[in-house]
């Protein structure tokens, strides 16, 4: 097989097995001020009935939530929301005087019978980016191979087909 | 003692599958807010945060949350086609389907075939049309019922035609104390009622919604076309069943779409009907369709692309005596449907086919062979799929 149509045809299986799955993007609204409040809004729409545990970096503190009481559950440094057809959670969070850390979390849909990891969310008081930081896109729970996995497995049948010439 | 007989009936009838609904931490047979929000706590408590609590398992939580959600948190009623009543108090994640119409209306709607744990012989011979029914066991006929196989299974419910047909395998399913659903998914008058039946039950409303919008649009388009048509319009149309000499007249589904297609079923009658040359020739026919997909007339349908059964019976049709002399046969109106494409929700494709043979000029638009091509893409998940339905025409 000619390496072009080799590369493409591997190109589509990577595309073909990129993930379907919608898993819920954190997102950072209002740049992290020392000791000020900013707002995390993860967006969870397409799970029916799920939930959602959030990690709090050391030195950053809860404020509050703009999701129902009854269903936010605050622990140590862990933030729980129980989902139900919700859209957004969105939840305030005070930064310490000078520090940084990293978001992490972990989702769960009951209904559809998945779960994964929420991107982590690098956040610091001493960054001078823009107000709005939006984490990538990238869904945690990736069902069948990645890209990278593919462009490997280009790179061994290229290197074997070579070998056997 | 009358209330007494009567409360006891009323039991008998709301068939219990399972006992209680999980997460129902009060007993009351109604999953509330705060129970669903107390079992997902305690999950991820336990899950990801170290939690010693007591918690649902998973899949107790994963049937919670479709109760929740699709069934309103409270055990599903379903009533079916012969207006039996049985209760769900668990999704339905295995079944056994003793039917091809009901199981492609399942799959029609989005009902995951991998919950599909048994089927009838017939249906799972049809690998072509249920290529995704790789782990499923055969449970025998409706007049053989394989009690062994369905007893192994164990399923959450057991699908039977309605009908007398489908009693042996209804009782035999009763007797290991499995509920019993009883529908046809055969008549266009009712497959969109049990399309959303089913939609409720398994948690597939939209694509129930879907398919029923699709079947409207397009007997929408057939039934536009003969607005207005004139009775003196409507053709006699012989439909002959898969046995030769048995008519399909009203009350059958070939019978029925006939007159939606503006034909007039001859000789008149009901249901199927026995009839001889003299009947057929007395009721000079202008259009005669044989149904072919059973016995003895096996052969069509997806997968089959040689047309040379098609031929031999339609040119036996022919030699039958004094049929020649038929206003159909004179003007070469004879024409062969696979009952595939009749029953079930892909009667809309054989409504087209026939709206088309019995007014080509009002019907100039429509395109049968493209409707079913859609249909298997969008509702059957076949897109590479052949075949011969009718004769003569599309292959």
């Amino acid at each position: 097989m000619k390496p072009g149509v080799l590369i493409i045809s591997c190109l589509l299986l990577a595309m073909l097995s990129a993930p379907v799955l919608a898993a819920p993007e954190r997102t950072i609204i209002g740049t992290p001020l020392p000791g000020g409040d900013f707002v995390v809004t993860l967006n969870v729409s397409g799970i029916a009935v799920g939930g959602i545990v959030e990690n709090i970096p050391d030195g950053f503190v809860f404020v509050s939530s703009t999701h129902p009481p009854g269903r936010v559950s605050v622990a140590d440094r862990q933030v729980s929301f129980a989902l139900l057809d919700d859209d957004r959670v969105s939840y305030r969070l005070r930064a310490p005087a000078a520090g940084d850390g990293v978001i992490t979390g972990f989702w769960e849909d009951f209904t559809a019978g998945e779960n994964g990891t929420v991107t982590p969310t690098w956040i610091s008081t001493t960054t001078t980016e823009p107000s709005e930081t939006e984490t990538a896109p990238t869904p945690a729970a990736t069902p069948g191979f990645s890209v990278m996995y593919s462009l490997f497995a280009l790179t061994v049948v290229l290197f074997s087909g070579r070998r056997s010439e | 003692m009358k209330v007494a007989i009567a409360v006891v009936l009323c039991l008998l009838l709301a068939v219990p599958c399972m006992a209680g609904i999980p997460c129902d931490t009060d007993g009351n047979n109604k999953l509330s807010e705060g129970e669903m929000v107390k079992a997902i706590f305690s999950y991820l408590d336990v899950t990801y945060r170290n939690g010693t609590g007591p918690a649902q398992s998973l899949a107790d939580l994963s049937d919670a949350s479709y109760i929740y959600h699709q069934w309103d948190g409270a055990p599903w009623a379903c009533t079916d086609a012969e207006g039996r009543t049985v209760v769900f108090e668990r999704p339905v994640r295995a079944a056994v389907v003793m039917s091809p119409q009901i199981l492609e209306t399942m799959r029609a709607i989005g009902y995951p075939m991998g919950y599909v744990r048994g089927v009838d012989r017939s249906t799972l011979m049809d690998r072509e049309f249920f290529p995704d029914l790789t782990e499923c066991r055969s449970i025998g006929g409706l007049e053989n019922p394989d009690v062994a196989a369905l007893a192994s299974l164990s399923p959450d419910v057991v699908i039977v035609p309605a009908g007398s047909a489908g009693d042996l395998a209804a009782d035999a399913s009763s007797a290991l104390g499995i509920p019993v659903l009883r529908f046809s998914c055969t008549s266009p008058a009712s497959v969109r009622n049990e399309a959303l039946t089913f939609g409720s039950l398994f948690g597939c409303r939209e694509g129930a919604e879907e398919l029923c919008r699709f079947l409207d649009e397009l007997e929408g388009a057939v039934c536009a076309r003969l607005d207005g048509l004139p009775e003196d319009q409507m053709p006699a149309v012989y439909v002959e069943n898969f046995s030769a000499y048995i008519a399909c007249e009203s009350g059958t589904p070939a019978g029925d779409l006939v007159r939606l297609a503006g034909g007039r079923p001859v000789p008149e009658g009901f249901g199927l009907t026995g009839v001889d040359n003299e009947a057929v020739a007395a009721a000079a026919p202008e259009v005669v369709i044989k149904l072919v997909g059973r016995d003895p007339c096996a052969f069509g349908g997806i997968g089959d692309r040689i047309p040379l059964r098609f031929i031999e019976v339609r040119s036996a049709i022919g030699e039958r005596p004094g049929w020649s002399a038929l206003p159909a046969e004179k003007e070469g109106r004879v024409y062969l449907i696979h009952a595939s494409i009749l029953e079930g929700p892909q009667y809309v494709v054989g409504l087209a086919y026939i709206a088309c043979w019995l007014h080509p000029d009002r019907c100039a638009g429509l395109d049968p062979a493209a409707v079913h091509k859609e249909y298997l893409a969008r509702f059957c998940g076949l897109s590479d799929v052949s075949g011969l339905f009718v004769y003569p025409g599309d292959a």
